[in-house]
Parts: structure tokens; C-alpha cells; sequence
């Protein structure tokens, strides 16, 4: 059983599976690139093979996911093999011979150089006969793969506890603990897409750049377990994290206009949510049809700078013929068409992401592995001198770096000049 | 103050990207280290970069935000990055200094293509603040320099090949060894870049990843290069295969910086105006 194992991890760390899982890889997000992905797909007629295939929707497929598996283990395998080998060659007592060894007339010299030029020698005992620099070097393999696998693993975890989903709530509106989100999406061992806890949205601040644009959105949320309250700020870009749950401010904002329209046989009361608009120059939209098949198309304009509210434009259209048109600036009550509307509220709307997921941590913190195992592996090239005795007594040097040898040839002639006496 | 700094900022950039193609020039005609063509392109590109550097610092200060929302000041922290590696390698005094004399084009053109798109300024959105913003983009800056500086060096390794047979193997070599171990740190900073971006989009959007035109790019661009990495360790490839691969690598990483933000209808395409 072992030996299966051991077998069948060589053949994941094996040279010619690894590249052709890379360029798997490749070929396959070269289709996500190129091919349109579900669901954007709707216009585009794709040919049947490639619907076959699954090409349009790559990363859902099932052959996607085992090359992802396949990529993970074969980052185990590597990191399982090359850590125990990395860690060897920065505390072994000698290091590889070198093809082109040098002759050491005089070793009190060439130590002192080896000293100024930063290598430390290696082991307990005595005489020292391997010097070493940059021994970090050695790791950067281990590193480097470990952060890789610490990504790859992180993703897993947090595809698996996958729970997400939006709240769109309108300043003062309470949704009780067990909420359905919207838009939800759930891992196979995820947290119900419901709000865990009673949340209230206290108030929504917005702050704005001299032209007008959006600069920041600070939401004051009151977070309710039934034991007691906590009030939260948060901000776009700056989420909040409360015991198991993470709340992101979104940049989807924007008022919500309260309107009652008096007309017909009852009055109709509406909630129109216009999206923040970006600039005093533009305008957002949103239409909605009445029960009577009517449709009124609402226009919000604001100009931040100003402090002013923002402007509602309510126009009515009857069978596609414009029939009415009313502007709220001055007044409150305008009438539009058959109707006679009244603004009887302006509040601010915004959407939050309530997010459950497990394994952030994970993910993230492969950042700095991968980091310091890079600048270990392609920075600090490590170098090292092994002295020995040849079968004729005299003392040998064999220089030696792992990688970019030609790069640090005349650091090699520095010592070996030092070695037999020369100045350098 | 800031005012005057936003009216001299485009000048400066014009004068760097003059002394980047004063340091190419004089380094083309330099035949050892040490002569004086080379120690003129030495001061050429360290006036440049300083013109520069000062530049970008003046607008940060006059704007209130670091080089990375409109196309002006990304093309131009690109082009510092570029030109930095470039003096780096001049200074080092041995053969490989060589390398810098195809990044100084590549830095005046993007300072060129920079002062085509125009100076003008842009507003942070509310999703553009945080650390992570500035560890995202300053490690796709260091990711395209050592990009250029890999891809540099393999246009040294392709001028050799196709040059007479007595060539200088030595110096060959060391731009083969240049060129791989440059490419090991693109791959290395540009990873980390999409791992910062990953932090960045999560706490902005509420998700890590979302399949973005220039998410994906990014992601083919990464594992190129480590199959080119890998190709170099593992299967022995050097010399001029090597050099048209890393190429490609190159390609791929302008693709994925400047054309899937030109050409699709990208998040990132938002800002990159």
C-alpha cells in the first residue's frame, strides 16, 4: 500500500505530468478568455461540440475541477518531496563537487574573504569545511510551492463553506434574524444563506469629491443576536467582520423615493429605488409598471456639492405615448397625468453583502509565503565553498551555486584568487 | 502648490522620457563598461529616472493618490519601474549591463503612449483605498519591469544566436541566465499581484475572484511563465527556444495589462481610462 502510494506521488511530481497539467490549465482558461462563458451566452449562437464540451461554461465543469484537484495534489506531492531535501542542503555538512575545483595556497585568506563577502560557515564541528550565503536560498523552493498550495487549498476551503448573499435595505428598515439573501450562493458545506442575525440599517453616509463624483459610503448597520446590539460602521472597501459574519459596504447605493399616486379608486403607494448617480451630470433610471399597465419611468438628478436632496422626475406613459411628466423640486406634490403624485419620503437605499464563508485566511495569507519564498528562490541565490583534502594533501575548493552560476562567475575568481594568494 | 505641480508634471515626463532615449542611444554606442558612451548613458538614465521619480512624486502630492487610476499614471509608474531596473543592471559594471539598452525603448514608449493619452487627473471611487490596493498594483509594476528586463535579455540571447558562430559564448550565457532569472521573479511578483488583487476585490466587491477578462489573462499570463520556468529547469530548454517563449510570456503579460482593458468590457477597464 505504501509503495502504491509513494508510486503514485512520484508520478504526480513527475516532470512531464506537471507540464502538461500547467498547459491543461492554460488551455482551458484560454477558453474561458475566448469563448463566451455562461451567463453572458444568450445572443451568441456557439456551435454544438463546444456546448458539448462544456466549453462555454468552463470552471463549473466536472473536467475543470479534477484538473484543479489534480493541481493541488501535485503541489503536495512537490512540497511533501522538496521540504526534508531543501532543509538538508542548508545544514549539510558538505556541499556538491564542483567540475572546475581550485587549489588553496592559502586558506587563512580565503576564509577571511569568504568572512568579508558574507558566507558563514556551516555545522558545529571543527575545522569548518563549508561556507555558506544566502542559505535561505535553499528554501525557496518549499516556499514558494507551499504558498501555491496554501492558495489552492484556501480556495477549496472556501468554495466548499461557500455562503453568500445580498441585503438591499432602505435607511430605518429592520430584516428579522432568518432573512432569506438574495442572489444567494451556497457550498456544499456552507452556511444557510440566511442573516444569522436581526440587522437594521441606521443610516448611510456618503461623501463626495468637489466635482460631485463618490469618494466614500459608510453604512451604520445595528447588529441584533437576541442578547444584545452592536452598531457597526461600514465602509466600501473596508468590510466588518462580526463573530461568523462579514458585512461589505457595496458601491450599489442610492435613494429611495417614497410616492403616493391619488387618481384612482385607491391610492397607489410606491417605493422607487434609483441608484446613486455618479456625477451632477448624470442621471440614473428606473422604470415601473402600475396595475392599470401603466408605466412610469423615474429620473433622479442630485448635485452632491450642494447638499441639496435630490431631484425626482416622474414621467407616466400610456401605451407607449408619453402622457404626463412631473418634476419634484420645488414642491412635493405635482400632478402627473390623470394622477396627482406626492413625494412623501426620501431615504437612502444600499445593498450590504452578508458573506459566511471559512478558509479567507487561508488564501490570503499564501500572499506572503509565495512572497518570501519568490524573493528566496530568484533574489537570494545561495552560494557555497567545501573544502577538502585531495589524495595528494592539498587543499581543495569547490565553489557552487544552484542556479544563475554564470551570474556570480566573478565572485568564484575573487575567492579562487584569494585561495592561491592572489590580489584580487 | 498643487496646481503648479499638475502644470509641470507633463514637461518632467517629457524630459525623462528625452533623457531614456538620450541613455539608449549613448548605450548603443558604448563598447566596454567604463567608456565614455557608457558612463554618459549611466548619467542619462539616472538624471532620467530622477526627472521621473519626482514627477510621479509631485503628482501624487498635487492629485492626493498614488500612480494608479487613469492610464497616464499607470503607463508612467510602468515606465519608472523599467527605467529603475534599467540604471540597476547599468550600475552593476559588468556585461550584463548590456541588457538595459532594449528597456530604455520600452520605457520612453510608454512614457510616449502615456503622454498621448493625456495628463489629466481622475477621482478615487469609493473601492480604490486600502493596502492592499497599493501592494496589488505595485507588484504588477515590478512584475511587467522584470517582465521587460527577462524579455530584454532574450533579445540580447536572439542577437547572438542569429550572429557569427565565434560569438561571445560567456556573455551569452549570462544573458540566458539573466533572462531566466528575471522571468522567475515576473512569475514570483505577479502571482503575488493577483494574491493582493484577491484581497483587494474581497474586501471592495465581497468576492475574491469573479472570471474577469483581465482576471483571466492575468491567470494564463502566470502559468506561462511557469511553463516557461519549468521548461528551463526541468527539460533543459536555453538559448533561442527559451528566448521566443519568454517572448510569448511577454505578449501575453502586455495583453493581459494594457489590451483586455482596451478591448473587453472589463471591471478593470473602469478605471483604466
Amino acid at each position: 500500500m505504501t509503495r502504491h502510494l509513494a508510486r503514485f506521488a512520484r508520478l504526480l511530481r513527475n516532470r512531464r505530468v506537471t507540464l502538461v497539467t500547467t498547459l491543461a490549465a492554460v488551455a482551458s482558461l484560454s477558453c474561458v478568455a475566448l469563448v463566451p462563458q455562461r451567463p453572458s451566452v444568450g445572443s451568441v449562437a456557439l456551435p454544438g461540440v463546444v456546448v458539448a464540451l462544456g466549453l462555454d461554461r468552463v470552471v463549473t465543469t466536472w473536467w475543470f475541477r479534477v484538473l484543479v484537484t489534480l493541481a493541488t495534489a501535485q503541489l503536495a506531492s512537490v512540497v511533501a518531496y522538496v521540504a526534508p531535501r531543501d532543509a538538508r542542503r542548508v545544514v549539510r555538512s558538505r556541499g556538491p563537487a564542483s567540475h572546475d575545483p581550485f587549489v588553496v595556497d592559502d586558506e587563512q585568506a580565503l576564509v577571511r574573504v569568504l568572512r568579508h563577502q558574507g558566507y558563514r560557515p556551516v555545522g558545529r564541528g571543527e575545522p569548518k569545511r563549508r561556507y555558506l550565503k544566502n542559505g535561505l536560498g535553499y528554501l525557496g523552493p518549499t516556499l514558494l510551492h507551499t504558498g501555491m498550495l496554501l492558495a489552492m487549498l484556501g480556495v477549496l476551503v472556501v468554495t466548499l463553506t461557500r455562503s453568500v448573499g445580498l441585503v438591499t435595505m432602505v435607511e430605518g428598515q429592520t430584516l428579522p434574524q432568518g432573512a432569506v439573501l438574495e442572489d444567494a450562493v451556497r457550498g456544499p458545506l456552507g452556511a444557510p444563506a440566511v442573516l444569522p442575525y436581526t440587522l437594521t440599517l441606521a443610516g448611510m453616509y456618503a461623501e463626495f469629491w468637489d466635482n460631485g463624483e463618490p469618494k466614500t459610503y459608510v453604512g451604520t448597520y445595528v447588529v441584533d443576536d437576541g442578547l444584545h446590539a452592536e452598531r457597526v460602521d461600514v465602509q466600501t472597501n473596508h468590510p466588518a467582520v462580526l463573530q461568523r459574519m462579514r458585512l461589505h459596504q457595496e458601491q450599489r447605493i442610492g435613494y429611495a423615493f417614497f410616492v403616493t399616486l391619488e387618481g384612482s379608486p385607491t391610492p397607489q403607494r410606491l417605493r422607487l429605488d434609483l441608484p446613486q448617480p455618479l456625477s451632477p451630470e448624470q442621471a440614473t433610471y428606473k422604470d415601473r409598471v402600475l396595475e392599470s399597465g401603466e408605466t412610469i419611468r423615474a429620473k433622479c438628478t442630485v448635485d452632491e456639492r450642494r447638499r441639496e436632496p435630490p431631484v425626482l422626475t416622474l414621467r407616466l406613459a400610456r401605451g407607449g405615448q408619453t402622457v404626463g411628466e412631473a418634476r419634484f423640486e420645488r414642491s412635493a406634490r405635482e400632478e402627473l397625468g390623470t394622477y396627482t403624485a406626492t413625494v412623501d419620503g426620501i431615504r437612502r437605499w444600499s445593498i450590504v453583502t452578508v458573506e459566511q464563508s471559512r478558509g479567507y485566511g487561508l488564501l490570503f495569507s499564501s500572499f506572503f509565503v509565495v512572497f518570501v519564498g519568490a524573493v528566496a528562490l530568484y533574489a537570494l541565490v545561495p552560494r557555497e565553498i567545501t573544502l577538502s583534502r585531495s589524495s595528494d594533501g592539498r587543499m581543495v575548493a569547490s565553489w557552487y551555486a544552484p542556479r544563475f552560476a554564470s551570474l556570480y562567475s566573478h565572485e568564484r575568481e575573487s575567492l579562487r584568487a584569494a585561495a592561491q594568494g592572489e590580489r584580487s | 502648490m498643487s496646481g503648479l505641480l499638475e502644470v509641470l508634471d507633463p514637461g518632467a515626463h517629457l524630459v525623462a522620457a528625452v533623457l531614456y532615449a538620450l541613455a539608449f542611444v549613448l548605450a548603443l554606442f558604448s563598447r566596454q563598461t567604463g567608456d565614455v558612451p557608457d558612463r554618459g548613458s549611466k548619467i542619462a538614465g539616472a538624471a532620467g529616472l530622477l526627472v521621473h521619480l519626482t514627477a510621479i512624486a509631485g503628482r501624487w502630492f498635487a492629485v492626493g493618490h498614488g500612480p494608479f487610476v487613469t492610464m497616464y499614471e499607470d503607463l508612467s509608474a510602468y515606465s519608472a519601474v523599467v527605467g529603475a531596473i534599467a540604471l540597476y543592471l547599468a550600475m552593476r559594471g559588468d556585461q550584463v549591463a548590456r541588457a538595459r539598452v532594449p528597456m530604455y525603448p520600452v520605457a520612453f514608449l510608454m512614457l510616449g503612449v502615456a503622454l498621448y493619452s493625456g495628463p489629466q487627473t481622475s477621482n478615487l471611487p469609493p473601492t480604490f483605498s486600502g493596502m492592499w490596493l497599493v501592494l496589488h498594483v505595485c507588484f504588477y509594476f515590478l512584475a511587467f519591469g522584470t517582465a521587460v528586463t527577462a524579455g530584454a535579455s532574450s533579445v540580447l540571447v536572439l542577437r547572438a544566436a542569429s550572429g557569427p558562430a565565434d560569438a561571445d559564448a560567456a556573455s551569452w550565457e549570462r544573458f540566458d541566465a539573466l533572462a531566466y532569472r528575471y522571468a522567475g521573479l515576473a512569475f514570483a511578483f505577479w502571482g503575488v499581484g493577483m494574491l493582493s488583487g484577491a484581497v483587494w476585490a474581497f474586501n471592495a466587491w465581497g468576492r475574491y475572484w469573479g472570471w474577469d477578462p483581465v482576471e483571466t489573462w492575468s491567470l494564463i499570463t502566470w502559468l506561462m511563465f511557469g511553463v516557461y520556468l519549468h521548461l528551463r529547469r526541468f527539460f533543459g530548454w536555453q538559448g533561442r527556444r527559451a528566448a521566443v517563449l519568454l517572448a510569448v510570456c511577454l505578449g501575453l503579460a502586455v495583453m493581459s495589462l494594457f489590451g483586455t482593458t482596451a478591448l473587453s468590457d472589463s471591471l478593470h477597464s473602469v478605471y483604466f481610462q
